[in-house]
């Protein structure tokens, strides 16, 4: 029967271009981050695990891991946090929410490019609308906040430019960026907690809201709280869009918005230091695999059957 | 249709009240869910609602229970309104038709989050701090969830999560949460639903000998009229929203008082043949003209006669052809076409006397007319003590 | 018999209110902070360049003609050079940069990674979920192993080997990567595995191909699901800088949109904020237009790659 051989044709195609595609280049980034490699090059000396250690001994490296973990560490509680508490508000409400969804969903769809582009325009220190907001607001009572005093006297701060700022700000267009993909999936998690519940748990006598939550929500939203974590560090240990948009050289005043995925580009890609580059896309990759295997664990035990 | 506005008093006894509903309404949007309907439950008693989907018996439960509030009308405890009272404060407990026991709790807090919530300060709720602060209290209430467990015999599921529990554990498990409260009373909303038939009428002697052995009031809301016929001491027909009838099984079953709750109780369903009642107290059904017990009224008439009223008589009056037979073992029910009816008769038999009688063959028949429930043409029942009424 | 009326608990219903203006007092802070960039970007983009510096002009601008000195300096006359900002700012962003061009390109890359996915996926997804063969647990323990991958984080080794094969330029490094979807064939598996075996059964008794089935049997009732998948791909690929930032190195005519949008960028100078925001409005706009139209297909597709 020609059927019995049907099934090679059609696991065929995936089957190779998941090895030529996901595989090999896993060993070769493997392979090449034990070497000092560079496009162009007719071979590539062994230098063993000289890459990896300069990873984790050189300063600029060291940059490179305080950027990408604040971001990250910044970026992930605050998109879960109010991708959870939007969807809380919104589910609430009823009907009239989906206006709300409808609109903390759009940033999700915007191309972060052009909308980081118009982030930086908005945080622009003389142009740009944040500032002159703020400047609006000098010679009134917000000048008791010692901040705000400081900046009306001299200039409020240069946001993606300033050492201190910069990463911050990057974080928050990231937050503005992410939290409404959370929300939605947190939504979906709120829709198929059974509503019998809640009246067991009114019956039991929890009767506020932080009762319910605590005894109700939260739990039941274990598995999708796990999903949305894990997601969200995924996404959010990749960035690069608004980094290279902002800072094409060099990774933000004095690197501290020096993410990984930048680090690989430059590397490899600009700098053409193909072993080093890969030694980074390992470890970035170690990041990626932990973090989602953790997840995979973390679901089996956490989803509860009603 | 029937009036309104029923409600039972107490035979005998001079016991309290124990809930009172009054005059209660309540609309979905502009649909009428409930009219003016008004209940009262004595200490102790294991009532019933029972009705068709769709007769707002769990909305009755769930404003009894403070779920849904009434739009108007009054709900009393123990002679106090809780109309305004929050309902873990009014102390009653519910089992629900899913159970909603908290899927990542075990068996044991599940049992133990009423007492939790009731006696433990939020500090004292937390997850790690919380037993630590007030460790006897938590001793305690682990005494109390152990106790009731053991009475239910779930102990052995202490640990256990409720998804790793069958139907009927879960179903113990909630009625155990519920005992834990020591509520005024019981409400239950269809909890053996859920259950395959053998467990669930296995779980309906169980619940009536909990409901002995407690002896707190039980309200239980069901669309399966055996349940309410076997479990309750009394029972209230519902229908569109309406309360039809209250009263005992026995009563209800033998002495309905419309043609609706005569249809709903009892099954195979009962006979509903058209007659003509004369004024002197005769009624001419079927062909056959029997005296009455009621008023002697020209009217047209429906008249009822549960399938073992009507019994097998070679000198029986009617016949009929057997179109259906159902053999369940201990009786015979002959499903019988008859002239000048639309629907067939159903008929008991016993098996001796029918297991000879196949489809299609002719059989007499007869009943005696004491056994006929009398139905005016608009449904109400016509006793020999209802007045009589002129007919247009 | 009592007469009393009772009213709905007048607590609960002054409770209930507040809480629902406060809901909606929160979340219309919230809105607001994220239309913010929305609001300025199409604002921007209809302004002139001395509204822009001075943030003059309210959200749409007063429109007034204005200078363009650029074409004063190619030695035109003045008043040939008096433009409106909204003509301006948008036929700048189609004139400096070919945009029509990009736009194209996006089209093209984003539809052919998706055909071609689920050509690879769907075949593959069909086998797992219906057909048994020797190593079909080990196929699907492989795809849930490259469900771990992200094909951001491989871009180095794929640019080297594409480069080696001579094919950076070109349409195909834009797609390749792209054409092996895990996810997909996760996704689609899930749904196959919910079609009845009968159904199947009675195709192969009526003389269909196992090839047949997979398109006129399986595709029909997956497709919600292909409808979520091909969202989520579109998105995620038209919106995609990452990738064609590292492949098209020399070659504008194959920029995507958001590359386009880049270069637009890399070149301007201060006065360009205005064609800049014009080419972002336009580059944004074809998604958020489909979202707004199709609402409910978007979320689910968000939704279920969620439930797993």
């Amino acid at each position: 029967m020609g059927s019995q051989r049907a099934h090679l044709w059609f696991i065929g195609p995936a089957l190779i271009l998941m090895v030529i595609i996901l595989l090999i280049p896993i060993v070769i980034a493997m392979g090449l981050s034990l070497t000092d490699y560079s496009l162009g090059n007719q071979g590539a000396a062994f230098v063993g695990l000289e890459n990896y250690e300069r990873i984790f001994t050189r300063s600029t490296y060291e940059k490179m891991f305080v950027a990408t973990f604040r971001y990250v560490f910044v970026v992930v509680p605050l998109t879960v946090g109010l991708g959870l508490g939007a969807a809380l508000l919104i589910h609430s409400l009823g009907r009239i929410g989906d206006l709300y969804k409808t609109i903390y969903f759009l940033p999700v769809m915007a191309a972060l490019i052009a909308m980081a582009i118009v982030w930086e325009f908005a945080f622009h220190p003389t142009i740009g609308v944040i500032n002159s907001t703020l400047e609006r607001g000098c010679g009134s009572f917000l000048e008791a906040w010692h901040w705000y005093a400081k900046g009306c006297a001299r200039t409020f701060p240069l946001w993606l430019n300033d050492r201190e700022y910069a990463i911050w700000t990057v974080s928050f267009i990231g937050v503005w960026q992410g939290f409404g993909f959370n929300m939605v999936l947190y939504l979906a998690g709120l829709t198929s907690i059974p509503a019998q519940l809640y009246d067991a748990a009114e019956m039991d006598g929890a009767t506020r809201g932080w009762d319910r939550f605590r005894l109700v929500t939260w739990p039941l939203l274990g598995p999708t709280t796990v999903f949305v974590v894990t997601i969200s560090f995924i996404r959010s240990f990749q960035v690069f869009d608004m980094v290279e948009a902002f800072y094409p050289q060099g990774g933000g005043p004095s690197k501290s918005v020096y993410v990984m995925m930048f680090a690989i580009y430059e590397k490899g890609i600009q700098q053409n230091l193909m072993g080093i580059g890969a030694a980074i896309t390992v470890v970035f990759l170690g990041f990626v695999m932990v973090l989602t295997l953790i997840q995979r664990r973390l679901v089996e035990r956490r989803t509860h059957y009603v | 249709m029937p009036s309104n506005l029923i409600e039972t008093h107490l035979l005998g006894g001079g016991s309290v009240a124990n809930i009172a509903l009054r005059d209660i309404e309540k609309k979905f949007g502009e649909t009428p869910v409930l009219n003016r309907v008004s209940l009262t439950i004595r200490n102790g008693e294991f009532v019933t609602l029972v009705g068709p989907s769709g007769c707002g018996k769990s909305t009755l439960l769930r404003i009894m229970a403070g779920l849904e509030a009434a739009d108007r009308g009054q709900v009393l405890i123990d002679g106090r309104d809780v109309s305004d009272v929050r309902p873990a404060e009014r102390n009653l407990a519910m089992v629900f038709q899913s159970y909603a026991l908290y899927p990542h709790l075990s068996v044991a807090e599940n049992m133990m989050t009423p007492l939790r919530m009731r006696d433990l300060s939020s500090v004292e709720r937390l997850p790690i701090l919380g037993p630590l602060l007030s460790r006897k209290r938590h001793h305690a209430m682990r005494l109390q969830a152990d106790t009731i467990a053991d009475t239910l015999k779930i102990s052995q599921l202490m640990d256990r999560k409720p998804g790793q529990l069958s139907g009927g554990q879960r179903q113990r498990v909630a009625l155990g949460r519920a005992m834990v409260r020591n509520p005024v009373a019981f409400l239950m909303d269809e909890p053996l639903s859920n259950l395959d038939a053998a467990l669930r009428v296995h779980m309906r002697a169980e619940l009536s000998e909990l409901h002995r052995r407690l002896k707190t009031t039980f309200v239980y809301v069901t669309h399966d009229q055996a349940e309410a016929l076997t479990m309750s001491d009394r029972m209230a027909v519902m229908m569109h929203g309406d309360i039809l009838q209250v009263g005992a099984p026995d009563e209800i079953y033998a002495n309905p008082d419309t043609l609706e709750v005569a249809r709903f109780i009892g099954s195979p369903s009962i006979n509903v043949v058209p007659g003509e009642a004369d004024s002197s107290g005769k009624i001419d059904v079927m062909g056959v003209s029997v005296p009455a017990t009621t008023a002697g009224v020209r009217q047209a008439v429906m008249v009822g006669l549960r399938p073992e009223h009507l019994s097998l008589h070679a000198a029986g009056r009617l016949s009929g052809i057997v179109r259906h037979r159902e053999n369940l073992g201990a009786d015979i029910f002959l499903h019988l076409e008859v002239q000048g009816t639309q629907n067939p008769l159903v008929l008991r038999a016993a098996p001796n006397e029918a297991s000879r009688i196949g489809l299609g063959e002719a059989v007499a028949f007869d009943f005696d007319p004491t056994d006929m429930i009398v139905f005016a043409a608009d449904g109400t029942r016509l006793r020999a003590s209802t007045p009589a009424r002129e007919v247009a | 018999m009592s007469d009393v009326i009772q009213q709905d608990t007048p607590a609960t219903t002054f409770r209930f209110n507040t809480r629902a203006a406060l809901t909606h007092a929160v979340l219309i802070v919230g809105a607001l902070i994220v239309l913010l960039p929305f609001y300025t970007m199409i604002s921007l983009s209809l302004k002139a360049p001395h509204e822009i510096m001075q943030q003059t002009g309210g959200f749409m601008g007063s429109q007034q003609p204005f200078r363009d000195d650029f074409c004063v300096k190619l030695g035109n006359a003045v008043e040939d050079c008096l433009v409106n900002p909204i003509i301006y700012n948008y036929t700048t962003a189609f004139e400096k940069a070919p945009l029509l061009r990009y736009l194209l390109n996006g089209v093209i890359v984003t539809v052919s990674i998706f055909v071609i996915q689920v050509f690879v996926a769907l075949p593959c997804a069909y086998a797992l979920a219906k057909l048994r063969f020797w190593g079909r647990e080990a196929v699907f323990a492989l795809v849930l192993f490259c469900l771990l991958i992200p094909v951001h984080a491989i871009a180095l080794p794929l640019y080297i080997m594409l480069a080696k094969l001579g094919l950076t330029n070109t349409y195909a490094a834009l797609v390749i990567p792209w054409t092996i979807s895990v996810f997909g064939i996760f996704l689609m598996r899930q749904f196959f595995m919910t079609v009845p075996d009968d159904l199947i059964d009675a195709a192969r008794m009526d003389g269909m191909t196992e090839y047949g089935i997979i398109w006129r049997v399986m595709l029909p009732t997956a497709i919600p699901a292909l409808m979520a998948f091909g969202i989520f791909s579109i998105v995620a690929h038209w919106n995609d800088y990452f990738w064609p930032r590292i492949v098209i190195t020399g070659n504008r005519d194959l920029f995507t949109p958001p590359l386009g949008l880049r270069e637009f960028k890399g070149d301007a100078d201060g006065d360009n904020f205005g064609p800049m925001m014009a080419t972002a409005c336009i580059i944004v706009t074809p998604l958020i237009v489909c979202f707004l139209l199709a609402q409910r297909r978007f979320i689910e597709g968000i939704t279920l790659s969620g439930m797993k």
